[in-house]
């Protein structure tokens, strides 16, 4: 398998970002960013809506050239070798690319070969990833007639398919039913088990707190803290004993959002 | 450099294929037996076309050999052949690109795989062959060989396949680009409605041509003459002359020519010519692709919403909720492809009418005459509008349905929102009337201004209630469902009638030797004692009927 034979030293950083930025006309979306991801870690990233989670996932992904910084995947510049780094990595979009006109075995075939496994891999590993996902019964339905979650079930197992070293995933929870979501959280966290690098963002504070042991919280495109997740969460409230503060506190700390509007003045 | 592997060009072949299978798979006998047919038909035509050039190219290099005016004649009609077809696979892929945006191969959807730009690029465009346009350019080489073959001249077209297959390399390039191109524009809204609107006026430019051609005849002293003058064409007179000279078809044609003639610098350049056309697309193509990942336009938008906000608020004089529905319809409206479409159709037939005529030395046309036609052709073109009053609404009547609306209050806010739109429209026109023209004299301003008065008050509460009547979402292309024509019919009923109107006040004004205006005065005191009665009437029926009219506006579209 082609892109097994190049695999970079297990001592390199998973994802190494350096003065990252990128703006939209004047709107600065995401400035000077800085981070320090290692291998086998389960990053989540956080922020409230447009803070800049999803620019900055799609230029760790090689989606959205960055206007400043560098990043680097295992060691290598993403920009600068994107096809021997996207070999590497797997990525769950926020807006889902299917070809809808193909059936889910189809879609994952295809997935396979464009990783550059053979047919008969692709062909044996997306049964596998089907029945993992539930959807072997669907495998013959076109994408098109599948609900969102089964979408996004169906884009999660095409990030797997190939064995990446890094996933990235944004928002992969959202619409997928309870079952399925265990499921997925198992598989997520074996996979960091054998130093598979996993990045997520998330909306859902409960599930970065359940599944990750790394943090990173960004708003209005600043990276307001990042490391491991104890630690970051002690960091940020040391007038609380150890290991007792809680993330939602610390996001709303951080993040700087008003909590007491709990009634309407016009409500009463 | 990253090599492409054999997996993945095997995986995009393949993919490609399937897209190609979905599209001809239709659920029904009848829909199927439909594309066969299609095909069969579509192939044999493609086979005859290449027939008949094959055996012009024989003819032409039998004539070539006296160089008479006859081979000229040969040479254009195989240039415009060629333009032909070029337009056609040109064409074709865009129409289908925006017919079903889930059936060809879009680029953004292979970014996230490891390729390398250029890599990527090529195998996308390998895929092109691939392409049902694409596929009726093999059986048109087939008739090409087999009617050369059938007129002994195959030794002549032997050597000319590999500048088919550059010809064809050439559209491939260029349909991939195109359809990229359409699907970045398409990606953005305001882009997507501006193109839409270009498009409209490529058609209407087009439906103008052959006025535009005959003019440019007429005015030649020896027009005759050049039409009877092969040469004429080829004689790079203009600009359509020098397009078609310096285009792919004008390249194949000069190199196909040279290789007849044996002349090695001709062929030598026409060749050069395409292979530089080949060289651009793709290096375009590479330059798009590379565009779309660093360009995205996201935020943009957002900055937009606030500002038509604060636009927005200028209707604040109307008062709740007359304001906030006007302000609600008009932007609905004014971002809607087909209300861009209705407001800019008639004063852009007005410039090119004018245009038309710039060359001619003829009297100003009378403003009664081109501004009462410019109103008939506003509200034959927003017709559809006016009998669709609550299609573009949606899941958004709800809002209307669930807050304490008064009814009456809800179809005069629309009916408001109508008048304002179609209102300045005709405003539009008129000032071009005077900007083209001359100044339109006070009495006949104010006859136009009763004139579209009568017509609107006619039109609003008549259209209202053909669309509570029939409130389904319009589709004009009828490729969804198929269609009732009975609002649209009912619709131009009443257009007409109401349109009688201003007519009617003239002819009785001449008859009675009154004013035309006193007498447009008189029907519109009875519009409005009509627009009141039928108001009543509509607010009747939309009480009766708001949750049919909800139910059918947002029933699900069978595909």
């Amino acid at each position: 398998m082609s892109n097994m034979l190049s695999l970079p030293p297990s001592e390199l950083p998973a994802i190494e970002i350096r003065n990252l930025g990128r703006h939209f006309g004047d709107f600065q979306a995401v400035k000077d960013l800085n981070l320090t991801v290692p291998q086998g870690a389960f990053f989540g990233f956080l922020g409230p809506n447009g803070a800049g989670k999803s620019t900055t996932l799609k230029m760790l992904t090689g989606l959205l050239q960055p206007h400043q910084g560098q990043i680097k995947l295992l060691g290598e510049d993403i920009w600068a070798k994107p096809g021997r780094v996207k070999q590497w990595i797997g990525v769950v979009p926020e807006k889902l690319s299917l070809f809808e006109r193909l059936t889910a075995s189809e879609y994952l075939e295809f997935v396979g070969g464009m990783y550059g496994l053979d047919q008969k891999t692709a062909q044996a590993r997306s049964q596998e990833l089907l029945e993992l996902m539930q959807l072997e019964q669907k495998q013959e339905t076109l994408l098109a007639d599948f609900s969102h979650g089964m979408k996004k079930k169906t884009a999660l197992a095409a990030a797997l398919i190939h064995s990446p070293r890094i996933l990235f995933l944004d928002e992969p929870f959202e619409g997928v039913d309870p079952v399925s979501a265990k499921i997925l959280r198992d598989l997520l966290l074996s996979l960091t088990s054998r130093q598979v690098t996993v990045f997520l963002t998330s909306h859902i504070l409960e599930i970065v707190e359940k599944l990750c042991n790394f943090l990173g919280i960004i708003h209005q495109g600043e990276l307001l803290t990042s490391g491991p997740l104890q630690e970051v969460l002690d960091r940020m409230n040391q007038d609380k004993p150890l290991g007792t503060a809680s993330l939602e506190e610390t996001f709303i700390q951080l993040v700087g959002q008003k909590t007491e509007a709990t009634s309407l003045s016009w409500m009463q | 450099m990253d090599a492409i592997t054999r997996p993945q060009f095997k995986a995009l072949f393949q993919l490609q294929f399937k897209l190609l299978q979905r599209a001809w798979k239709n659920p029904s006998t009848l829909q199927k037996a439909g594309v066969i047919i299609t095909l069969i038909i579509s192939t044999l035509m493609a086979g005859s076309l290449g027939w008949v050039m094959g055996y012009l190219v024989v003819i032409l290099s039998q004539f070539s050999q006296v160089g008479s005016l006859q081979a000229l004649m040969v040479q254009t009609l195989l240039l415009f052949m060629l333009s032909l077809f070029s337009l056609i696979w040109l064409l074709s892929p865009l129409l289908f690109a925006l017919q079903n945006e889930n059936l060809h191969l879009d680029l953004h959807k292979l970014l996230v795989y490891p390729l390398s730009f250029k890599n990527l690029y090529v195998l996308h465009t390998l895929t092109g062959f691939l392409e049902p346009w694409s596929l009726f350019f093999y059986p048109m080489v087939l008739g090409l060989i087999v009617g050369g073959f059938l007129l002994e001249g195959f030794s002549v077209l032997a050597p000319l396949l590999i500048l088919g297959l550059l010809f064809g390399s050439v559209h491939v390039v260029w349909s991939r680009l195109l359809v990229n191109l359409l699907s970045s524009v398409l990606a953005n809204r305001r882009l997507r409605e501006t193109a839409t609107l270009v498009l409209l006026a490529g058609i209407i430019l087009l439906a103008f041509f052959p006025a535009v051609i005959s003019s440019a005849f007429e005015n030649h002293p020896d027009w005759q003459n050049n039409l009877r003058e092969p040469g004429y064409f080829l004689g790079f007179m203009g600009p359509l002359n020098y397009w078609l000279a310096l285009s792919p078809p004008g390249m194949a044609t000069l190199a196909l020519t040279g290789g007849l003639e044996h002349n090695l610098l001709k062929t030598g350049t026409a060749l050069s010519g395409l292979f530089l056309w080949l060289l651009l697309g793709n290096q375009l193509g590479t330059s798009l692709l590379k565009q779309m990942v660093t360009s995205e336009s996201g935020s943009r938008d957002q900055a937009q919403v606030s500002f038509a906000w604060k636009k927005s608020h200028l209707l604040g004089f109307l008062g709740y909720p007359l304001a906030l529905i006007v302000r609600k319809e008009l932007r609905s409206l004014s971002r809607s492809v087909i209300g861009k479409l209705c407001f800019f159709l008639t004063p852009f037939l007005l410039i090119l009418m004018r245009l038309l005529l710039i060359s001619t030395s003829q009297a100003p046309l009378p403003a009664t005459t081109v501004c009462l036609s410019a109103m008939a052709y506003i509200f034959m073109t927003s017709l559809f509008l006016f009998c669709n009053l609550f299609g573009l609404d949606g899941e958004g009547f709800k809002l209307y349905l669930s807050g304490p609306m008064p009814v009456r209050r809800l179809l005069k806010g629309k009916h408001l929102a109508m008048a304002c739109f179609t209102g300045s429209g005709f405003l539009g026109v008129l000032y071009l009337y005077t900007v083209f023209y001359e100044p339109i004299p006070l009495e006949t301003l104010l006859f136009l201004a009763l004139a579209f008065s009568c017509v609107i008050l006619g039109a609003l509460p008549l259209g209202t209630i053909i669309s509570i009547r029939f409130p389904m979402p319009l589709d004009l292309n009828q490729t969804r469902y198929r269609q009732n024509a009975t609002p649209v019919l009912l619709a131009f009923q009443m257009l007409s009638i109401l349109l009688a109107l201003p007519a009617l006040a003239q002819g009785l004004g001449k008859w009675t030797h009154q004013p035309r205006n006193l007498v447009m005065f008189a029907i519109l005191g009875i519009m409005i004692f009509c627009y009141f009665q039928l108001l009543r009437l509509s607010e009747e029926l939309f009480t009766e009927h708001k949750l049919e009219i909800l139910e059918k506006i947002t029933q699900p579209v069978m595909s």
